[in-house]
C-alpha cells in the first residue's frame, strides 16, 4: 500500500512559519537549530546507509537567507558528528548584516571549520564527498541572478552528490525545476515536502519533528513516522 | 570513567557560560534548546536501555523559576515528541518572555500543567521525575514552595532525573541541604564538582561545546555515539 504524503505550496509554508513564530512564539534560533540538526542527522544517516565512515568532506554552500542559516547550523553539527564541512558563502554584492547569520558563522569558526572564498572551477569528487546545498529555500521565485547563477551551474556540472536543504536551489517551490538547474541526489524537506518534490526519485528525507501536532492537523499534513530519537524520517 | 573526568567549579562553569555568550555568540534560546533536547535524548536512551517494555513512560517534569526550568520545559516538549506521557508542574513562573514562550509551546502540544503535587504519589504514578528546579547557580536556603516540593519528591520513591545539578545542591559544596540524590544525572557541558563521587547513572549533554572551551578549561570529552547529543560516563 502506497502512502500518499502531503506536498505543500509556498503559501502554506509561509503560513506555517508565521504560525510557529507569531502565534507559538518559537524563536528563529530554536527553529533554525532544530532544522539544521535535522539536516545534519539526515546526511549523516544517508552516508552511513551507504556504508560511510566518519570524516566525509562536505562542501556547504551557504546562501544569504534562512536556507543559508540552516546550512550553517548543519555544518556545525556535522563537524561535531565527526565529518569535515567546508563552507562557501554566496551572497548579493551588498551583504546584509544579519546578527543571526554572523553568530552562526562565529559558531562554525569556533570549531575551526574552514571557510573558502572561492569555489574551484571544478568541484571534484577527489575534493568533496557531498555538496550541502543551502542557497535558496522555499521562498525563492523567478530567475537566478548573479552571483548565484555561476555557483548553481558549477554545482550542476559537478559529479559530487548534492544534498539540498528543503528545496533544490533555483527550483520554484510549486512548479519545480523551471530554471533547468541540477536535480540533487538527496533532499531534506523541512516540515513537509513541497509541491515541487512530487515525483522526486532521489533520497528524500523529512526534517521537522519539532512541528507541533495542532499545525500538522490544521494543514492536514501526512508524514512518515519519526522513530526513536531521530529528528528525520525517510520517505 | 567518571573518576578521571574533569568536574568543573562554579567559577569555571560561570566562565564557560560567559564564553558561550561572548566568544561563541550562542543565544540563550539556542543553547537552552540544545541543552533541553540533549537531556530529553539522554532520558529516552536511558529508558530504552533499562525499561524497554515501557513504550510511553510517564514523566512528571518539575520546572523551577530560572534557566534550569527553561531546560526542563524544552526537554518536556521533546520528550512529548518522542512519544512520552508528560505532565508539568510549574509553581513559580517569572515574567520572562523566553520562559513564557517555552511554556506556550508545551501547552500547545497538550502537555497538562498541574496546579499542585498530589498528596501522595509513588512509582505507580510516574516512571520518572525530571528535576528542573534549580541549576548550578543555586545558593543558600531552599525557600517555599520548593523546600516542600523537594522533600516530597525525595520521599516519593520515583526515579529522579536531575538536569545539571540535583536541585538545591550547591555547585561546589554538594548536598549541603541534605536533600535527595537523584538516580540519574544529566550534566550540561561538564559535570560539576558536587557530582564527584556520584554513583548513579551519569550522562553529559554537551555536544555543543567547542574545542577551544574544552582546552581552556581542561574539560573531558564524553564518548558521543553517532548523532547523539549526550554521552554516558557512568
Amino acid at each position: 500500500m502506497e502512502t500518499s504524503y502531503s506536498y505543500l505550496g509556498a503559501k502554506e509554508m509561509k503560513d506555517i512559519d508565521d504560525e510557529l513564530m507569531a502565534d507559538l512564539r518559537y524563536s528563529v534560533y530554536q527553529l533554525m537549530e532544530l532544522a539544521g540538526l535535522s539536516v545534519a542527522q539526515s546526511l549523516y544517516h544517508y552516508d552511513k546507509e551507504l556504508g560511510g565512515s566518519d570524516g566525509k568532506k562536505v562542501l556547504v554552500i551557504v546562501g544569504p537567507g534562512n536556507n543559508g542559516g540552516d546550512a550553517l547550523v548543519a555544518a556545525r553539527h556535522l563537524k561535531f558528528f565527526g565529518h569535515s564541512p567546508v563552507v562557501y558563502r554566496v551572497y548579493y554584492p551588498k551583504r546584509p548584516k544579519k546578527d543571526l547569520y554572523e553568530e552562526l558563522v562565529t559558531q562554525c569558526e569556533n570549531l575551526e571549520i574552514e571557510f573558502i572564498d572561492e569555489l574551484p572551477e571544478d568541484i571534484t569528487t577527489e575534493a568533496y564527498d557531498y555538496i550541502l546545498d543551502g542557497i535558496f529555500g522555499f521562498s525563492f521565485s523567478g530567475s537566478i541572478r548573479a552571483p548565484f547563477d555561476d555557483v548553481i551551474t558549477k554545482m550542476g556540472a559537478s559529479d559530487v552528490p548534492i544534498a539540498s536543504i528543503d528545496v533544490p536551489s533555483g527550483w520554484n517551490v510549486d512548479e519545480g525545476n523551471v530554471n533547468g538547474t541540477f536535480t540533487p541526489s538527496m533532499v531534506i524537506s523541512l516540515t513537509a515536502p513541497k509541491k515541487c518534490m512530487e515525483g522526486f526519485t532521489g533520497a528524500h528525507y523529512i526534517g521537522g519533528r519539532f512541528v507541533p501536532k495542532p499545525i500538522i492537523d490544521k494543514y492536514s499534513i501526512t508524514l512518515p513516522e519519526y522513530s526513536g530519537l531521530d529528528q528525520f524520517a525517510r520517505l | 570513567m567518571e573518576a578521571n573526568f574533569k568536574h568543573v567549579s562554579f567559577e569555571e562553569m560561570s566562565g564557560i557560560d560567559e564564553d558561550y555568550d561572548k566568544e561563541c555568540k550562542y543565544q540563550v534560546s539556542q543553547l537552552i534548546e540544545l541543552e533541553g533536547f540533549s537531556a530529553a535524548q539522554a532520558l529516552y536512551y536511558h529508558n530504552l536501555e533499562t525499561n524497554p517494555d515501557v513504550k510511553e513512560p510517564k514523566v512528571l517534569v518539575i520546572v523551577g523559576p530560572g534557566i534550569n526550568g527553561g531546560d526542563a520545559l524544552v526537554a518536556a516538549r521533546h520528550l512529548k515528541f518522542f512519544g512520552y506521557d508528560i505532565t508539568i508542574f510549574y509553581p513559580k513562573r517569572p515574567k520572562k518572555e523566553m520562559l513564557e514562550n517555552l511554556t506556550l509551546q508545551c501547552e500547545n502540544i497538550s502537555i497538562p500543567f498541574i496546579e499542585s503535587l498530589p498528596e501522595e504519589f509513588g512509582s505507580d504514578s510516574y516512571d520518572f521525575i525530571l528535576d528542573g528546579i534549580f541549576g548550578f547557580t543555586f545558593k543558600g536556603e531552599i525557600r517555599s514552595p520548593f523546600k516542600e516540593i523537594i522533600d516530597q519528591i525525595g520521599a516519593s520513591g520515583i526515579k529522579i532525573v536531575s538536569v545539571d545539578v540535583p536541585s538545591s545542591w550547591q555547585c561546589d559544596e554538594g548536598n549541603v541541604n541534605s536533600t535527595y540524590t537523584p538516580d540519574i544525572l544529566i550534566s550540561l557541558t561538564a559535570p560539576k564538582k558536587c557530582s564527584e563521587g556520584f554513583s548513579g547513572v551519569h550522562y553529559i549533554a554537551g555536544r555543543f561545546t567547542p574545542k577551544f572551551i574544552v582546552d581552556k578549561y581542561g574539560l573531558s570529552v564524553p564518548p558521543y555515539e553517532g548523532c547523539n547529543q549526550f554521552g554516558k560516563i557512568n
